[in-house]
């Protein structure tokens, strides 16, 4: 098989998959919307005949009696029932193993799909034997038309029509449609056919006809069909009679055949591309570029800061004007390329978030809960890299939500709460971060159930405990192999603790918290930093070598005095603020050695969160851009450091990790 | 900017069909209350325009349709209907008529009706 229609056909399968899915919670949601399931059964339709095009026969059959329940739904929305899109459901994860497989071998898995065929069989019995032949845009007889209509000497389209979602009277309308399509051409057949139409017998907004033409002024034509209100679509697909094999016939998509020219119009752009799943019209056009290429370019990208550094030294060195001014504009050209590149970096929350609704749709029913799930903030563009590593994190805190956050919903309505909860996942930037909020309007996190928790397991003692502050003991959530969950369910249980999601979040250069009320919900609050590849940082000095600190974490520079340094049992400490703060010299702390403080004394306020101490150094350098390079395996345990960046003047510098610094404090 | 004419046994709802109109620069150069004074006014008036209620007294919307059509193949006329009336819009768009709106009005889709009906 060749690699490149398979990856062309991966790709393009898992977008109809991931629209089927969306579809259909939409579907729950709203019931049997005749533009929506227009949509599924094209989502379907398409899939299906990539599949059989790729010779996946399972996969076509499969998709074939997906496509047929919508079918049905289209012609028969009385029939409709929401318990059946439970069993679509299951067709749809049976797609996703089907497409896995075929992604890792390149064929088709020997998987026996009886089980969920029988499933759709037996709820969809009631209607049985479909008859979806008649019911696809007319294309099982497109070899005939394309024929009949070369043998009149014309020219055959098939037409399709779309009118818009809140079309009144859209019988009339197609009426009009055919009435319009009659004065410039033959038709040749029509769907729904013209009597039903002017019977004023449908209640479809889609309709498809098959024109033949003197002359090929299709677009003419499809201008004229446009025009008519509420007429969103008219696109035009070229028949030609095939030569030779039928085997084209079910083709469409990027796997149409060379024959066959398809043409699009649209009269309002936006409002197609508002429609969920219509991605036919969107004004910007977009490219697939593989992640190995995008870390390419940015890697390089970063080597080239790195070396524009390194020429901005020499010229700073230089009194060379004209080089000067060479390597100012290198410098603007440089920033605005990296910015560029920092943008491709971003995607969108939503490429993530999405498959989310439906994990809550199925997490609902298995905990029996009540909820409505709700997403904010969907085009938040962040680190791609950040966005892809934070989505366990946020499955892990969504199912914590569910499970030990709401109540059921019994509970909630014995203690006069509305019995469905909410669960919201929001996402949106500021100050040069980004947020993540998972909240829900569940029991709240109860302070002494923690603390008789901590207790019990020895974390700490009952006298520490009766005076912690509140945040304190919500941190204690946080430590390792700490868990207030009376029983692990299967649900939260899996994999990760909160331990794990802090450690992710600060791995990330992030930072998480909770905000709490008995009663009344939880909210966990994750910030991020807006891109994890170049950091604005402090170079300083100490001992003869060169430390960076990120920016971040730098509230101001001071030049301690000797009246400024108090000692507190022994420490050392300096009131910042309205606050006493400790005071670190860093270079005892990284061993270089102790000497005496010579005041004035340079020192850099950090900051971690809540916490804060004065971190003692030598001078300080520069504050300038660094580039952020993980320092690899065998360093990955020490502590002190989050990195290492190249100056430049060539050397390495360590990136100081001020939070497992603070915390030695 | 078109002369039209506007028919509707309702008083009021010739006013509101009036303003809107009015409002974009057309001019109402008369109005019927039946399908009878319409096609009368029509052959007088030769307006640019029709706007057409359906149920009127006398001699409906969709006769009227009929009857200027008779006189004048060209003539425009878009259809006023009431929600539910499908089956009569139908038969008046076979009649010949160009277009339809559906009350309650919304101006815009008014004005959009007209307009494409002049083009």
């Amino acid at each position: 098989m060749n690699r490149e229609y398979l990856d062309a056909f991966l790709a393009e399968s898992t977008e109809n998959v991931e629209k089927l899915e969306d579809g259909c919670l939409e579907l729950e949601r709203q019931g049997p919307e005749a533009n929506l399931v227009a949509e599924l059964f094209r989502a379907a339709h398409t899939l299906k005949g990539m599949s059989a095009t790729m010779g996946f026969s399972r996969l076509a059959e499969l998709t074939h009696r997906v496509e047929d329940v919508f079918g049905l739904w289209r012609d028969h929305p009385e029939s409709f029932q929401p318990e059946q899109v439970d069993i679509l459901f299951q067709a749809i994860d049976r797609m996703r193993v089907h497409l896995e497989a075929i992604s890792t071998s390149g064929s088709e898995p020997d998987l026996k799909d009886d089980d969920v065929m029988a499933s759709l069989q037996t709820a969809f019995q009631a209607r049985e034997p479909l008859h979806p032949s008649q019911k696809n845009g007319l294309e099982e007889d497109r070899a005939r038309y394309a024929t009949e209509a070369e043998r009149q000497g014309k020219v055959a389209y098939r037409l399709h029509i779309q009118l818009t979602s809140d079309c009144m009277m859209p019988a009339v309308r197609l009426a009009m449609v055919y009435q319009t399509l009659k004065d410039a051409a033959d038709i040749a057949a029509a769907e729904p056919t013209e009597d039903a139409v002017w019977a004023g017998d449908v209640q479809t907004t889609e309709a498809y006809v098959v024109v033949y033409l003197e002359r090929d002024e299709i677009e003419r034509i499809q201008e004229k069909v446009l025009d008519i209100t509420d007429v969103a679509r008219c696109d035009a697909e070229r028949w030609v009679a095939s030569r030779g094999s039928a085997s084209q016939q079910d083709s469409r998509g990027k796997f149409a055949s060379q024959e066959t020219r398809s043409q699009s119009m649209s009269t309002t752009p936006a409002e197609s591309a508002a429609r969920p799943g219509s991605n036919d019209s969107r004004p910007d056009r977009s490219i697939r570029v593989s992640v190995r290429r995008m870390d390419a370019l940015l890697n390089t990208m970063s080597e080239m800061v790195i070396a524009k550094t390194r020429l901005d030294t020499i010229a700073a060195a230089s009194n060379d004007p004209a080089l000067r001014e060479a390597v100012e504009r290198l410098d603007r050209l440089t920033k605005d390329l990296q910015d560029e590149v920092m943008q491709l970096r971003m995607a969108p929350v939503e490429s993530v978030f999405h498959r989310y609704p439906r994990m809550m749709r199925d997490l609902e029913r298995k905990l029996n809960r009540e909820f409505d799930f709700v997403m904010t903030g969907l085009e938040t563009e962040m680190d791609r890299i950040v966005l892809e590593e934070m989505g366990e994190v946020i499955v892990h805190l969504l199912r914590n939500a569910v499970d030990h956050g709401l109540e059921p919903p019994e509970v909630r309505e014995q203690q006069g709460k509305s019995r469905r909860g909410t669960i919201r996942l929001s996402a949106y930037a500021s100050g040069g971060h980004i947020y993540i909020e998972v909240a829900d309007d569940g029991a709240g996190i109860d302070r002494a159930r923690v603390l008789q928790s901590a207790i019990t397991k020895g974390v700490i003692t009952p006298e520490a405990g009766a005076s912690m502050s509140d945040e304190a003991v919500y941190e204690l959530l946080f430590q390792s192999g700490f868990s207030t969950a009376k029983e692990v369910s299967d649900i939260s249980g899996r994999g990760v603790g909160l331990d794990a999601v802090r450690d992710k979040v600060e791995s990330l250069g992030g930072k998480i918290r909770i905000d709490t009320e008995l009663g009344r919900g939880t909210t966990f609050v994750i910030e991020l930093p807006l891109t994890l590849a170049i950091l604005p940082a402090l170079l300083v000095s100490v001992r003869g070598q060169t430390f960076a600190i990120p920016t971040a974490n730098v509230d101001e520079v001071v030049r301690l005095r000797e009246a400024d340094v108090r000692y507190v049992q022994n420490e050392s400490v300096y009131p910042s603020g309205d606050r006493i703060v400790p005071i670190i010299d860093v270079a005892e702390w990284l061993g270089l050695g102790v000497r005496r403080w010579v005041f004035p004394q340079t020192a850099v306020v950090c900051r971690n969160g809540e916490q804060k101490f004065v971190m003692v150094v030598d001078r300080v350098l520069d504050e300038l851009e660094i580039v952020n390079k993980p320092l690899g395996r065998y360093l990955e345990g020490v502590r002190g450091f989050s990195g290492a960046t190249i100056l430049g003047d060539g050397k390495v510098s360590l990136i100081l990790d001020v939070r497992s610094i603070g915390q030695s404090a | 900017m078109a002369r039209i004419l506007v028919a509707d046994d309702a008083a009021f709802m010739r006013m509101m069909i009036k303003d809107i109109l009015v409002k974009h620069g057309h001019e109402v150069v008369g109005e019927a209350s039946d399908g009878e004074q319409a096609a009368t006014l029509y052959q007088e008036l030769h307006p640019d325009l029709v706007t057409m209620d359906i149920t009127m007294p006398n001699v409906d919307g969709i006769e009227a349709v009929r009857r200027i059509r008779a006189m004048d193949p060209q003539a425009r006329i878009i259809m006023c209907s009431a929600m539910g009336q499908q089956a009569m819009v139908l038969d008046a768009i076979r009649a010949g008529a160009k277009d339809f709106v559906v009350k309650p009005f919304q101006a815009d889709r008014v004005i959009n009706a007209v307009e494409k009906a002049l083009q």
